[in-house]
């Protein structure tokens, strides 16, 4: 229920009056932070991130072992400490963002170690250490997002790691053997549900648990189609990633609706891109390379892009005219950002290293959210001085 | 209480690093302190992964050295059935190349302890430091 359904509510039942109301919504109005602003920030961040990730890549074999470990030290310990400040100064959204930051950077942590020890590939091995390492952070962060990924992957890498005991060796293969792939995963979620019972609805692995549910849904339609249409192809195309990962974005998405706006713009966004991977792989199925279709020169590829966004910039540029559609505007926008994104990526793949091209594309973002928080505030005050 | 609050906070954020500072002193140790062997290597499959290559290595028991272990026989049980060995991204192609082109004879050296595990420390291509076999070719 949102605010304005709330007031509506509470003024029914006369526990606030009309004036009160309306002042109320009057306040949320102008101070209500937009939420593609937000999401194009999310991006921001998001592509500075694996942009600046990809430029030390790029120089990492220059450095000798023991300073490898020294910097992946000092930046977890700086992650750490920035958890412990932002938790200090009551900043919940950031404070969650740098625990999943972390979790993904004690993962990192297990590879470059592994990899620096040449020690011999056992990825399930490493995810029941993440697993183990993250345990404390799970219970430490306020969103179930972490719990949901140590739901997924602790039972799965202690259950490979119990497997070296020949009994239950011989159980799971037993079950292998006569259960198809979309039948055991049927069971898994099953088996999840169950367990998610056992705990109390508001506790972060009860939610937890219900996203791996959620997700677990689109995985066992992806299972159904390999197991009915495909019985022979057993990888994957690009069109079928492409549905999974839109299922993916759109599960998370849906999940977190009613929670935060950053989320919901954000996983708009990825559901969008997913859709449009989705549709780029469907032209690909019809006999096109994907380096034609990523260097660009494929006709019906650009001339989609491009009508795709002159329709959106001619829909934001009527729906803020009208100015009664605000909302409109904020998802045009979004959809115009997309589009850049794309044509930049399109051509600054040429041009310069990922990394640094990834960097570009942060300041591109970071761009679009200030004339989108601008447009925005102006607006606001267009409306303030019509009324 | 809030101190209690803090020392929960700071414990839950140290465990990881603490965790993996350990396994990597651990890991330095046996790799400095242990016996060296070399063990023939055996097959190859290089992979793409998101950064560098890994080679893929098994040890040829057969052409093995077992006098180089305390007991005269070597301790097959204690070593991992296939090695991966890291090669830096800009170098690892090259490498390939030679392993293709020239078939050098692969040795693999390891650090081991008795009891512990094996370490995979470099390879040698006919008895010479990899990047110093390319340095040669070159």
């Amino acid at each position: 229920m949102n605010i304005k359904q709330k007031l509506e509510l509470w003024q029914q039942n006369k526990l606030i009056s009309l004036e009160q109301q309306q002042e109320i919504l009057a306040f949320e109005e102008q101070n209500t932070k937009p939420f593609a602003v937000f999401a194009l920030l999310t991006i921001s961040a998001l592509c500075f991130g694996i942009g600046l990730i990809g430029t030390i890549a790029a120089n990492w074999d220059r450095l000798s072992d023991t300073m490898k470990l020294i910097n992946y030290f000092i930046l977890s310990c700086a992650i750490g400490y920035g958890i412990y400040f932002c938790r200090k100064k009551y900043a919940a959204k950031l404070t969650e963002a740098l625990i999943l930051l972390y979790a993904i950077d004690i993962l990192a942590g297990i590879g470059l170690i592994a990899q620096i020890f040449n020690l011999s590939s056992d990825t399930l091995g490493w995810l029941l250490l993440w697993s183990i390492l993250i345990t404390p952070l799970v219970f430490l962060s306020k969103t179930p997002i972490l719990a949901f990924f140590w739901v997924c992957t602790l039972p799965m890498s202690l259950l490979d790691c119990l497997e070296e005991i020949e009994f239950i060796k011989n159980w799971m293969d037993m079950i292998m053997n006569y259960i198809p792939s979309n039948a055991a995963l049927w069971l898994i979620t099953a088996i999840y549900f169950a367990i998610s019972c056992l705990f109390k609805r508001e506790s972060k692995i009860f939610e937890g648990l219900r996203a791996w549910i959620y997700f677990s849904l689109p995985c066992i339609f992806m299972a159904l189609y390999n197991d009915w249409f495909t019985e022979t192809e057993k990888n994957m195309n690009w069109g079928q990633w492409s549905i999974l990962g839109l299922c993916l974005a759109l599960s998370v998405g849906f999940y977190y609706m009613p929670k935060t706006k950053e989320f919901r713009g954000t996983s708009i966004i990825l559901g969008i891109f997913a859709l449009f991977n989705l549709i780029t792989g469907l032209i690909l199925i019809y006999g096109t390379t994907a380096e034609e279709m990523y260097l660009g020169n494929n006709a019906i590829y650009k001339l989609t892009q491009h009508i795709f966004s002159v329709a959106l910039l001619l829909t934001m540029l009527f729906r803020t005219i009208q100015l009664k559609r605000l909302n409109w505007a904020k998802v045009a926008l979004t959809f115009v950002s997309i589009d850049f994104f794309v044509i930049y990526v399109d051509y600054s793949q040429a041009l310069l290293s990922t990394g640094l091209s990834m960097m570009g594309c942060s300041l591109v973002f970071l761009g679009l959210a200030y004339i989108a928080a601008r447009g925005i505030q102006l607006i606001n005050e267009h409306q303030g001085q019509t009324k | 209480m809030k101190l209690n609050q803090n020392i929960k906070i700071i414990s839950a954020l140290s465990f990881p690093i603490i965790i993996l500072i350990i396994w990597s002193i651990y890991l330095s140790c046996l790799s400095y302190f242990g016996q060296t062997v070399k063990l023939p290597g055996a097959g190859y499959d290089p992979r793409d992964l998101l950064s560098g290559k890994y080679i893929l290595l098994s040890i040829n028991w057969d052409k093995a050295d077992c006098s180089q272990f305390t007991d005269n026989s070597c301790p097959k049980e204690k070593f991992e059935k296939i090695y991966r060995y890291y090669a830096p991204e800009k170098e690892a192609p090259q490498m390939e190349n030679y392993i293709n082109k020239y078939l050098p004879e692969i040795t693999m050296e390891f650090t081991y302890r008795q009891g512990q595990t094996p370490i995979l420390k470099e390879i040698y291509f006919d008895k010479m430091l990899w990047k110093d076999y390319q340095k040669k070719e070159e």
